[in-house]
């Protein structure tokens, strides 16, 4: 049995704004760097473009955060932003669906987070944020990120 | 302005995540969006078990003043340490343990290896944010044993700062691109001060011309240093070519030596002189926390001679009469606190002890611990102080005579020790926010109040009365046994697996709220809701 770590909650960026309601957490981000009148033109279009592909890198409900072995379970806080999925697959297999979505810039590599996300949105979960599953049904929920 | 912060534990118990990877994804927030936070993860390893998965710091929103800091809870003393939190990977190919896309973060005090032959950088610096960005590494320990890449690389256009590091083992006899720090990036600025890189194919790698390499001792590598270098004052290498003609040729063995160098313990057994700080502010102490002034030296242990400031105390204190004073240890107490007769002071504790608080009479001081506490707090007659440990709990608080008036215990995390008064246990609030795995023994009397807002599985026993109040707010699988009066409040508010026995009289209530699985009641009149 292995055990994914789903993240479970809406993004910070996909929020409202701590500093400006109206806003989401990326909308007030990208208001700032328009708002910076020390920016040049060059510098601003630099940091636009890094927020842009940081937002399309974040954590979103679904992905698989970690794989974790049989029994290790969640802890303190951890289950207020993940789900744990138990499912009767090996640790080491399991890991593979660790894997990151995109590769770049030999020799290194750029981990844009995973690959890979499970839908848990029809997973009924206890109270302590926890389902076990089939492996039939865990390959009906495992997607692809496009 | 806030200082934002939790704690990663491997043990999956004690800490709020455990994994630094969980805590970097849950945690992840604009700490500009809220007048300016920090945001800290202090990282520990209560079991010893390493954090084996590779963690990408990237969806957060830093400034200069808004950065995010990793620090270890507990000091590695200089030297690989496998019994403080570390990183140890085994994964292979294109797998790093940090890619770090953040503009300002700083990293301290953790340990890294990957042993598995892979090509895989250890740690890869991403940032794109240019000069006014801040990656720092402090006294990080970097290790491996075959075919890695580069224990640091910095591949994006940033600022990275290496100080008091120690790198080794980072695939000597592998190719041009294998190093112990690579600075890749043609428009990377790197300012590397006071490391210690030993037994790398190259020890640090250039190829931008933006490195300032100060003081770094670099040993036993195919070829200390290789690039083009922006400025180098005093670095020490026995191999390769001089990274910016001020270096220093030496030789090991004859110019310093290695505490033990087969051991790889690369403390020096010597003075090894530099100059004065070359890092313009940035180093003020060496991987131990021993203080560095005057003259520095080179590498990043600053040495101190027998009888000298030391940053870690691994011995006991002795007070013959009475101790007063404040004790205030910043890291690890490995040793004893004892009191002969009297312990009146404040020992206020950062991390983790390990050792024991003793007062033979009486302790009447307040023991604060925010982290760790895994010793013995131990008075014969009286322990009416205030204790305070946020964190685990896993030694004992024993009191032969009373353990009364203002104790407050307030363990957040876990308790796995014994609280034992030989008389009386009574008169304190004993508040326990998650799991209890130890017990809480009084001979004659427990009055007190107990409160568990999660699982316990220990034993709460009075020999002869419990006048308090008990409330169980998840699962009890222990004993409550009384074996005279039982005239409290016994409340679970989940599933009870236990035994609850009073062998007299019961006269307080009992309560369960959600599944009662196994409760023996001797001889008393049972409610259940």
């Amino acid at each position: 049995m292995a055990e994914f770590l789903i993240y479970n909650k809406e993004h910070w960026m996909d929020l409202p704004s701590k500093q400006r309601p109206d806003l989401t957490g990326y909308e007030n981000v990208i208001r700032k760097i328009n708002e910076d009148t020390e920016l040049n033109v060059i510098t601003r279009t630099e940091k636009l473009g890094n927020v842009f592909q940081k937002y399309n890198r974040r954590y979103q409900p679904g992905d698989i955060v970690e794989v974790r072995k049989d029994g290790k379970g969640m802890c303190g806080l951890e289950p207020e932003s993940f789900a744990l999925i138990e499912v009767p697959i090996s640790f080491e297999i399991a890991q593979e669906y660790m894997q990151s979505d995109k590769v770049i810039n030999e020799p290194c590599t750029i981990l844009h987070r995973r690959k890979y996300w499970l839908d848990i949105s029809g997973i009924v979960l206890n109270k302590d944020k926890i389902a076990t599953i089939d492996l039939v049904t865990f390959n009906s929920i495992l997607k692809v990120k496009k | 302005m806030a200082a934002l912060g939790h704690t990663v534990d491997t043990d999956g118990i004690t800490g709020d995540y455990a994994s630094l990877n969980a805590l970097e994804a849950a945690q992840g927030q604009d700490l500009t969006d809220g007048g300016g936070d920090t945001y800290t993860a202090t990282c520990q390893d209560t079991t010893n078990v390493a954090d084996t998965t590779g963690v990408t710091i990237d969806g957060w929103t830093t400034a200069v003043a808004n950065y995010i800091e990793v620090v270890n809870a507990d000091s590695h003393g200089g030297k690989w340490n496998a019994t403080v939190f570390r990183f140890e990977t085994s994964v292979g190919g294109d797998t790093n343990i940090h890619w770090i896309n953040e503009d300002y973060v700083r990293i301290e005090g953790i340990q890294y290896t990957n042993d598995t032959e892979n090509n895989a950088n250890m740690i890869v610096v991403f940032s794109s944010a240019g000069a006014s960005s801040d990656i720092r590494f402090n006294k990080c320990i970097m290790k491996a044993t075959d075919q890695i890449n580069t224990a640091i690389i910095q591949a994006a256009e940033c600022t990275m700062n290496v100080f008091n590091c120690i790198i080794y083992d980072i695939d000597k006899d592998g190719g041009d691109h294998r190093a112990g720090i690579r600075i890749q990036h043609a428009d990377a600025i790197a300012h590397l001060y006071n490391n210690t890189i030993v037994d790398c194919y190259r020890g640090i790698y250039d190829s931008s011309g933006n490195c300032d390499v100060d003081m770094n001792l670099v040993s036993d590598c195919t070829d200390c240093f290789n690039g083009t270098f922006n400025s180098g004052e005093e670095n020490a290498y026995t191999e390769g070519a001089d990274p910016a003609n001020n270096g220093n040729s030496v030789t090991r063995g004859v110019d310093f030596a290695f505490m033990d160098y087969a051991g790889n313990d690369f403390h020096i057994d010597a003075s090894f002189d530099g100059t004065t700080d070359q890092s313009g502010g940035l180093v003020t102490d060496d991987i131990d926390g021993d203080a560095r002034s005057g003259t520095y030296d080179i590498g990043a242990d600053e040495y101190i001679a027998a009888g000298g400031e030391t940053h870690q105390l691994a011995g006991a204190i002795s007070i013959a009469s009475m101790l007063s004073g404040d004790i205030n240890v910043k890291r690890s107490l490995l040793g004893a606190v004892n009191g002969t007769t009297a312990l009146s002071a404040l020992l206020q504790r950062t991390t983790r002890v390990t050792g024991s608080c003793d007062g033979v009479s009486n302790i009447s001081g307040r023991a604060y611990v925010k982290r760790a506490c895994l010793g013995i707090i131990d008075a014969v007659s009286s322990l009416s102080g205030s204790l305070n440990i946020k964190r685990t709990f896993s030694g004992v608080i024993e009191a032969v005579s009373s353990f009364v008036g203002s104790l407050t215990l307030k363990v957040t995390a876990s308790l796995g020790g014994i609280i034992n008064a030989v008389s009386t246990l009574g008169g304190s609030t004993i508040s326990i926010k998650k799991r209890m795995i130890g017990s809480m023994a009084s001979a004659a009397v427990l009055s007190g109040n107990v409160t568990l807002t999660k699982g316990v599985t220990g034993l709460i026993e009075a020999v002869s009365s419990f006048a308090g109040s008990t409330e169980i707010k998840k699962a009890f699988v222990g004993t409550i046994n009384i074996e005279s009066g039982l005239v409290g409040n016994i409340q679970v508010e989940r599933s009870i697996a236990g035994i609850i026995e009073a062998v007299s009289t019961l006269s307080g209530s009992l309560t369960f709220k959600g599944e009662a699985v196994w409760v023996h009641l001797d001889g008393i009149v049972f409610y259940a809701e």
